[in-house]
């Protein structure tokens, strides 16, 4: 029975860890950049939210309104980044992977000037704080519920719409794409601002999951990378399956090994890869 | 229609094309002919932006394209059928024709007449397709665009003579459109060109209609490297 509650806890990190990581992939597909302020952005949600409500319960209403809120912040945060590192498209990754950490490092030891250095996390709104089926909690399912809302949204739009086509496109070639008369720029700048939203989105989901504290932006950050890692760069099918088993691989992870959970994440990784070098759906090339 | 003049272009340090100068009669086909490596895919890809113009004028009717970048260059009616075909490999032939398709007299539907393999292959992705398959599809996603000027570099490399066949019959339909066409295989070049050039070192070098070029054989082995 507790072994099934961590599976569905597990299911509920994994829900929260893709709609972190789907954008990461995305982003990193598109621009070629590896946007390592993404757990930062993660973080700027969370303590958005926590400044604006606290730690108290709030009505369902009030939590949904912060959580638009930090869509809102993450689509600015997002035209900032994109701003930032269009003079580096076509430098090296090592410049990109200094730029974005630089501006992850500035952005959360703002938020935690702005707030403070300590522990804080969001209470689950009025209606969702009780538990269901005797004492599993309520927030939980429905992170796992919006979890599955927005991934299958995702896979929508990116499978079934025309903006969807474009999007992979521009993945696939996007001279060619140019070469037809789209604005392939544009498109970059949709998707990270989607992919910037849904990060800071994401913060305000796992506020009454993972407690806010220093160092929480590098935590998130490095699960988001080993989830596109072990899915496949550039894959929302690849960041859907990645999410679930880094989540079920963590949460199974602290509940039966603690001391060697960390480990045991690297080493599934590990695994995928000797496996299957380019993920579980990423592009042999 | 397309005057092209000294222009020079390169990868880096390095030029290939040597001021290239060419013109092409509107609604006219022109064959480039030449080696491999003497610069042909260089001359197309500065021709729509992909290689950017070191000197040298591009005019399309009354518009300048040097200097433009290829979605500008792209927006003044020029697409390109690239070498290797280049296909979206993860969308499928219908959606790569819909994302294609602008105002003007080309449809899907009329894509799908000149090319009826493609039209059975439509909810395929582009890296399901055979190479003639491909082609077709590269070919459809570019005329989708209306072009007053179309590019075609190589279209025929890797195919099965058949398909090859197939391929020059839909071109010669194209009659009346501007097209660059460059290739290798001489039998499709003279069936869909009206006019043929030959490029050496970067320069074209030759110049003459599709029919005294058939009465030259000693130009098809200078500049080809073949007998006929
Ligand atoms: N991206 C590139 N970077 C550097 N050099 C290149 C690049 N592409 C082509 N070249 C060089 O430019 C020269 C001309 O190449 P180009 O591809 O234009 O020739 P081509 O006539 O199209 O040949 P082919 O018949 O083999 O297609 C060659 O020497 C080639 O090595
Ligand atoms: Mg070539």
């Amino acid at each position: 029975m507790s072994l099934l509650v961590t599976a569905f806890d597990g299911i509920a990190f994994g829900c929260l860890l893709f709609v972190l990581a789907v954008g990461l992939t995305m982003i990193f597909g598109l621009l070629d950049v590896l946007n390592l302020a993404h757990g930062a952005l993660y973080m700027a949600g969370g303590y958005l939210a926590f400044l604006v409500i606290g730690e108290v319960p709030t009505s369902l209403a009030v939590f949904i309104g912060v959580a638009l809120l930090a869509v809102v912040a993450g689509l600015v945060l997002g035209g900032g980044l994109s701003v930032a590192i269009r003079p580096l498209t076509r430098r090296g990754h090592l410049d990109q992977a200094l730029l974005t950490m630089g501006l992850a490092i500035l952005l959360s030891e703002f938020l935690l000037q702005v707030a403070d250095r300590g522990f804080h996390s969001l209470a689950a709104p009025r209606g969702l704080d009780g538990s269901i089926a005797g004492s599993y909690p309520a927030y939980r399912v429905a992170v796992i519920v919006a979890g599955l809302a927005i991934a299958g949204a995702t896979f929508w739009i990116f499978e079934r719409t025309r903006a969807g086509a474009l999007v992979r496109a521009a993945v696939d070639d996007p001279e060619m794409l140019a070469a037809s008369g789209v604005n392939v720029r544009r498109i970059r700048l949709s998707v990270v601002l989607a992919g910037c939203a849904l990060a800071t989105l994401a913060g305000v989901l796992g506020g009454p999951l993972l407690n806010l504290r220093a160092g929480l932006d590098t935590e998130v950050l490095v699960l988001a990378l080993i989830v596109i890692v072990v899915g496949g760069l550039a894959s929302i099918r690849g960041a859907a399956l990645g999410a679930l088993l880094i989540g079920q691989v963590q949460t199974l992870g602290v509940a039966l090994v603690p001391e060697l959970a960390a480990y045991l994440l690297f080493a599934v990784m590990a695994a995928v890869l000797l496996w299957r070098p380019a993920g579980l759906f990423g592009r042999a090339t | 229609m397309l005057t092209v003049e000294a222009l020079t272009s390169g990868y880096g340090q390095g030029q290939v094309l040597h001021e290239a100068a060419m013109e092409l009669p509107p609604g006219k086909a022109v064959a480039v002919l030449g080696r491999n490596g003497v610069g042909k895919t260089t001359f197309v890809h500065t021709l729509m932006g992909l290689v950017k113009p070191w000197s040298g004028s591009i005019r399309l009717g009354d518009d300048e394209l040097a200097g433009l970048d290829t979605r500008q260059i792209a927006r003044h009616g020029v697409r390109i059928v690239p070498q290797g075909r280049r296909v979206y490999r993860s969308l499928t032939v219908e959606e790569t024709l819909a994302i294609s398709s602008g105002p003007g007299e080309w449809t899907i539907e009329r894509v799908y007449e000149l090319f009826p393999s493609l039209a059975a292959r439509r909810g395929h992705r582009g890296d399901q397709l055979s190479g003639g398959e491909q082609e077709m599809l590269a070919i459809g996603r570019a005329l989708l665009g209306n072009p007053r000027l179309l590019l075609l570099d190589e279209p025929s490399e890797g195919l099965a003579p058949l398909v090859v066949e197939e391929l020059g019959r839909a071109l010669s339909s194209l009659e009346g459109m501007s097209i660059i066409l460059v290739e290798q295989n001489l039998h499709l070049a003279v069936a869909v060109a009206d006019e043929v050039r030959c490029m050496v070192k970067g320069s074209f070098v030759y110049q003459a209609t599709t029919a005294e070029f058939r009465r030259d054989p000693a130009a098809a082995k200078e500049y080809l490297g073949v007998g006929s």
